[in-house]
């Protein structure tokens, strides 16, 4: 991926045809387990409250569907503003919010944690996935250096 | 969400006018939901980036780049860092925009 800020301050997002291919595979899968989920991606959907049970079940009962909606409007944005010849910098913050959210579910599924350890071998059933999960994350370095210039 | 329950105790009183004003019984009032802070805190979770997390700060709260790194720093070295604070409704509304943002944030009493 590749990001210049034009002159009218929209940007140029030049990305792979493979790149664009496997965001969007990824996030049509995401979408769908949005759409269906419950609140179980604790990275998706963190808890609010950890010690007050009865608040964190009213403010998930308040929040949830904004939350949901709020995901998959990001992911929505992702793909449509990919296809565009330039985009605006709110067009490009959810671009950037729209690949951390691949990588939250590639993460749960990857069990990523402190002790995770890097690359899992080629022969690993999680490889290909590990390797979207760091494609993903250099895609969303080089927004985030592009937009940290104008902040 | 909670909703406030008033612990007031009003008393009306009248005047010989026929007018009536509100007394607060103000020893109650540290038991009001508004007279509490509140503090949002964000937990470390390896799947964020850094300069992520940075830039996240930066954009929700406004502080500096010295302030959101110092912040972020916190959450990566020692596991979590209060990034803001004030009622419950504020605390719970910057919940919700960093839980927007993927960040892993939640809210307990100051």
């Amino acid at each position: 991926m590749i990001i210049n800020l034009l002159r009218n301050g929209n940007y140029q997002v030049a990305v792979s045809e493979n790149e664009k291919e496997l965001v969007s595979i990824i996030s049509v899968e995401v979408t769908s387990f949005l759409q269906r989920s419950s609140g179980e991606a604790s990275r998706l959907f963190p808890p609010a409250y950890i010690d007050e049970p009865e608040a964190e079940n009213e403010y998930q009962a308040m929040i949830h569907n904004d939350l949901v909606a709020a995901h998959i409007f990001a992911l929505e944005a992702l793909n449509e503003s990919l296809a565009k010849p330039e985009v605006t910098e709110s067009d490009l913050v959810e671009i950037m919010r729209a690949l951390n959210i691949l990588r939250l579910f590639l993460g749960e599924r990857l069990n990523i944690s402190e002790d995770y350890e890097d690359s899992p071998s080629e022969t690993d059933p999680s490889y290909d996935m590990w390797i979207l999960f760091q494609i993903f994350g250099q895609m969303l370095g080089s927004i985030v250096e592009v937009l940290d210039e104008k902040i | 969400m909670q909703t406030i329950e008033p612990d007031l105790e009003i008393s009306f009183i009248a005047f010989p006018g026929g007018s009536v004003t509100v007394q607060e019984d103000l020893e109650n009032k540290e038991n009001l939901d508004f007279s509490k802070s509140w503090v949002v805190i964000v937990w470390n979770d390896p799947v964020n980036l850094m300069s992520y997390v940075t830039y996240v700060f930066q954009k929700l709260f406004g502080y500096g780049k010295e302030k959101a790194e110092k912040l972020m720093l916190d959450v990566h070295h020692k596991g979590k860092a209060v990034v803001s604070q004030g009622s419950r409704e504020k605390a719970e509304l910057d919940v919700l925009r960093l839980h927007e943002y993927g960040l892993w944030a939640t809210i307990q009493e100051d």
